[in-house]
């Protein structure tokens, strides 16, 4: 059941690339539009080559600008919130633990209502961002303080208390400024939601996949080291607290990224670490890079679902990962318990 | 005269009962007509009953449409608060200042302090209990309350779909509930006159209502106040397909609709300038036809929402567009 | 034999109150070393020390000749292996991949494991008696089964120094008994094993040498006949121990009875 050793891995990073590849085809020709598959690659290569491609403009643009740049943003977003589940797992030693534990998505809405609703001159993936890591901080200074070092039990914590806050606060304004519909504006947000991602979404997303991800990949081994605990890991030469520091901070640049881009979008980074760890087991040299494959694939396809399935209207993705993450966690769960 | 008096207790106890029974789906002017002695009305009012044994004469309005509506019928001097304004007041009713008791949704106590006998409402979210306070709790203080018809959301209440018609059975109903129903015949007549004198727009336009949202717009659906304005403006819906007063719409979808024009609602917190500027910094939005070619209509929020400025509004979508 | 280890002085501080003091002590190499103390002595304070895992605040230990916080993390996670008490893991390992984290201090960062590590590996678990349980999920095994997973992961290390911290206390007799003798085994091959124990004469019968601890300060060290006698084990304990010599090996058995009692003949 568990794939062995390295080529193992291999093969089934190779399967699940290819699976994206032709999850990315699919979702490119799936739309509200209804062009057909090969108007879709007259204007995808014409875009390329700098041709024309004898297409209506507008129709190219759905393409090029509205569905291409969408589920590009997608396939980024959600492989960098299972990579950064899993790693939050690991170093908090708890398999509940998802990428907005430390505060970081109610950080990263009081940025965004900030915008949206009171007018603050900033672009909203900065404030989003801005917040985010504002809350990391708050989070990280109230779970080092008494100086024990970032212990995982008083990290989560830190977070829930700093993401109640941050939550408290964005009700306060979208309570206080209520006016008409204003809270429209923020609704979809709040529930994560890609419909506004253009190519800047996208270079946001991959750019922080790239940058902060990559490196996240290699910590794999030191991940591992955590498994049994602060002390284990101590004595296998894990420099314990810095090292906790870093993944966190990493973590939690690459969650704000995220989050800044789509809003808060939840399940991808709590259940898909946990559904890959019971296919190729914990140790993260094969988790990390397949759940990081894996979440993609999943979130390209919800926001497909999300963007068809009630055309013409659209729903929020997060409504569909919550939708469909929930069963999938408790079967996880109750699988689990069947086996203790 | 003692026989009319005799028969019409039992009649109104008939019509309370069939309407209360939630007859037929389509709201039928006829069996909602309230039925009404020298002075008391009883009707029912999205679900709940409201009787009113007198006219009232301490009146809180809650959102434009509704204070809008009072003051049209001039009943400006028993109006004790006004709340959660949606815009300024058209300039039809400029001269009137009543008295402002809150921005937002007041709650219950800050609008008992008023001590009304009717509280009329423009959304039935605004009787909530952290708002002016449930409906039924309300009518236990001896405080009746209303709901703008057109705003209600159950079937069998919400208008399905809202027409001129019914906009104008509902003012005749608000006037007699607040006995004023010669005023509210003077105002219908008076609206009536004014949207027959419409030419609508030639031409077959197709159109998008835009009413709020940004990264999935809010948009004037099939059966609401903006699919209705839109009709008489002689303009087709694109989202007039979708069964909802308003709905979330894709942005490929209206992309892929290209709409002719773009009805844009103006309010303060996502204003119709806010609203051009996104369209034409987006790649893909600025694609559209109406975006390159600049046809735009600006409606004010409070006009959006069926009451008493839809007709003025119909007349300046045509007269923006016409050019 | 020369000391694999050797503690002068050392003091340390944990949350404001000073748990060990002054504490002078050798650990030889190729020699079993048992720690001995009721709860709360500081036995395991002492093997985490050694471990590199609490910094003194007065005195130091040397580890084959050079201070112990002069080495670095992985050079002395190389060198010294730690089996702590209780390691629960909440992520679905198996016993195999358990014990490979042994080798985390001597993968070379930037490249892939290789086969010698592998080896290591399989090595580690059959030295500890786990080889056939190992591709069983821990969380399916016993007690006893998970010390000998965690014994391997201590073994991949392949360490100079071995630290068990309370190692029985889950096992039954026959366990018990097999862990030291494993201890000992690594002992003849030139390894220093420190074990902390709670049985006295499981300490006499395994151990080269023993050392008492009672509240931070160490009481005696030596040879088990020299230091388990009833003058150190009585006042340490607070009992009333007879000590006795074992009919073959000549070992210490020591029996206990609570001090104050008048024994009925």
């Amino acid at each position: 059941m568990r794939a062995a050793g390295r080529t193992g891995t291999v093969a089934l990073a190779i399967v699940l690339a290819v699976v994206l590849c032709a999850s990315l085809a699919v979702a490119s020709v799936l739309g509200t539009a209804g062009l057909p598959p090969t108007a879709v690659l007259d204007a995808v290569l014409a875009r390329l080559t700098g041709a024309a491609s004898g297409l209506d403009p507008l129709d190219e643009a759905i393409v090029w600008q509205l569905r291409l740049p969408r589920i590009l943003t997608a396939a980024a977003v959600g492989a960098g919130l299972a990579l950064a589940g899993a790693v939050m797992q690991a170093v908090t030693r708890n398999r509940l633990a998802d990428p907005y534990l430390l505060g970081l998505s109610s950080g990263a809405s009081v940025g965004a209502v900030g915008v949206l609703l009171l007018g603050v001159g900033l672009l909203l993936p900065v404030a989003a961002f801005a917040g985010a890591l504002a809350a990391l901080a708050l989070t990280l200074v109230i779970a080092s303080a008494g100086g024990r070092g970032l212990e995982p039990g008083r990290m989560i914590l830190a977070g829930v208390a700093v993401s109640a806050f941050g939550s408290a606060l964005t009700s306060l304004v979208i309570f206080w400024t209520a006016t008409g519909d204003s809270y429209r504006e923020i609704v979809s947000w709040l529930l994560g939601s890609l419909a506004g991602a253009r190519w800047p979404a996208v270079a946001i997303a991959a750019g922080a996949l790239l940058v902060v991800g990559l490196p996240l990949l290699r910590s794999a081994r030191t991940l591992d080291a955590f498994a049994f605990g602060d002390t284990a890991a101590a004595a296998l030469g894990v420099p314990v607290v810095r090292t906790r520091w870093l993944l966190m901070v990493a973590t939690a640049l690459l969650t704000g990224a995220m989050v800044s881009v789509s809003g808060a979008i939840g399940f991808i980074g709590l259940v898909v670490p946990h559904a890959v760890r019971l296919v190729v087991g914990a140790r993260h040299r094969r988790l990390l890079p397949l759940a990081a494959l894996t979440g993609a694939i999943v979130l390209v396809w919800a926001d497909t679902a999300a963007r068809t399935l009630l055309d013409p209207r659209e729903l929020p993705v997060g409504i569909v990962t919550a939708v469909l993450g929930t069963p999938v966690f408790v079967a996880l769960l109750l699988r689990r318990r069947g086996r203790a | 005269m003692p026989a009319r008096q005799l028969l019409l207790p039992p009649l109104a106890a008939a019509a309370a009962v069939l309407l209360l029974a939630g007859c037929s789906a389509a709201v039928d002017a006829d069996a909602e007509a309230p039925v009404a002695s020298a002075e008391a009305v009883s009707l029912d009012n999205c679900g709940t009953e409201v009787s009113l044994d007198a006219p009232p004469e301490r009146i809180v309005t809650i959102k434009s449409t509704a204070t809008e509506l009072v003051l049209s019928l001039g009943l400006g001097d028993r109006l004790v608060g006004t709340a959660f304004a949606d815009g300024p007041l058209p300039e039809a009713l400029a001269g009137a200042e009543p008295p402002v008791l809150s921005a937002n949704v007041p709650n219950q106590e800050s609008v008992l302090e008023l001590r009304p006998d009717l509280v009329f409402g423009g959304w039935e979210s605004n009787f909530s209990a952290d708002g002016a306070g449930e409906r039924t709790e309300l009518a236990g203080l001896g405080v009746a309350t209303y709901v703008a018809p057109s705003a209600c959301q159950e079937p069998g209440y919400q208008p399905d779909p809202l027409t001129f018609e019914v906009l104008f059975d509902q003012i005749r109903e608000a006037g007699s509930l607040l006995g004023a129903e010669a005023a509210a015949e003077g105002l219908v007549l008076g609206q009536q006159e004014r949207l027959a004198e419409i030419e609508p727009l030639d031409g077959d336009l197709t159109a998008l209502w835009w009413s709020s949202g940004a990264d999935t717009p809010y948009v004037g659906a099939g059966i609401g106040a903006p699919q209705m304005m839109l009709d008489a403006a002689g303009l087709t819906n694109i989202a007039a397909d979708v069964d909802a007063t308003w709905s979330p719409l894709g942005w490929e979808a209206i992309a892929a609709a290209d709409p002719d024009v773009i009805v844009l609602v103006d309010a303060t917190w996502n204003t119709a300038a806010d609203k051009i500027s996104a369209l034409e910094a987006d790649p893909a939005l600025a694609q559209l036809t109406a975006v390159r070619e600049q046809r735009y209509a600006i409606v004010p929020f409070a006009a959006g929402e069926g009451g008493v400025r839809n007709v003025e509004a119909v007349e300046s979508i045509v007269a923006q567009l016409q050019g | 034999m020369s000391a694999a280890a050797v503690v002068r002085g050392l003091s340390v501080r944990l949350g404001g109150s000073e748990v060990l003091h002054g504490i002078d002590l050798a650990i030889e190499q190729g020699a079993v070393t048992a720690l001995l103390g009721p709860n709360g002595a500081g036995k395991s304070t002492l093997v985490r020390a050694l471990a590199g895992l609490h910094a003194p605040s007065a005195g130091g230990i040397e580890l084959l000749g050079r201070p112990l916080g002069g080495y670095g993390r992985r050079e002395r996670a190389r060198l010294v292996a730690l089996l702590e008490q209780e390691s629960r893991s909440e992520l679905p390992l198996t016993v195999r991949e358990a014990a490979a984290l042994g080798r985390t201090p001597h993968h070379d960062r930037f490249a892939a494991p290789g086969t010698g590590h592998e080896a290591a590996v399989e090595a580690a678990l059959a030295r500890a008696g786990a080889a056939e349980l190992a591709d069983r999920p821990l969380d399916e095994l016993s007690g006893g089964q998970r010390q000998r997973a965690h014994l391997a992961r201590a073994l991949a290390q392949q360490p100079r120094l071995l630290l068990l911290d309370e190692p029985t206390n889950h096992l039954d007799v026959a366990a018990q008994l097999a862990t030291l003798r494993l201890a000992r085994e690594l002992a003849a091959e030139g390894v220093a094993v420190v074990a902390a124990l709670h049985d006295l004469t499981l300490a006499a019968a395994q151990a080269d040498a023993v050392a008492v601890l009672d509240r931070g300060r160490l009481v005696a060290s030596g040879a088990p006949a020299e230091v388990l006698v009833p003058a150190v084990i009585d006042p340490v304990w607070g009992v009333r121990a007879t000590v006795l010599a074992h009919p073959s090996t000549g070992r210490p058995i020591i029996a206990y009875e609570a001090a104050g009692t008048e024994e009925s003949s």
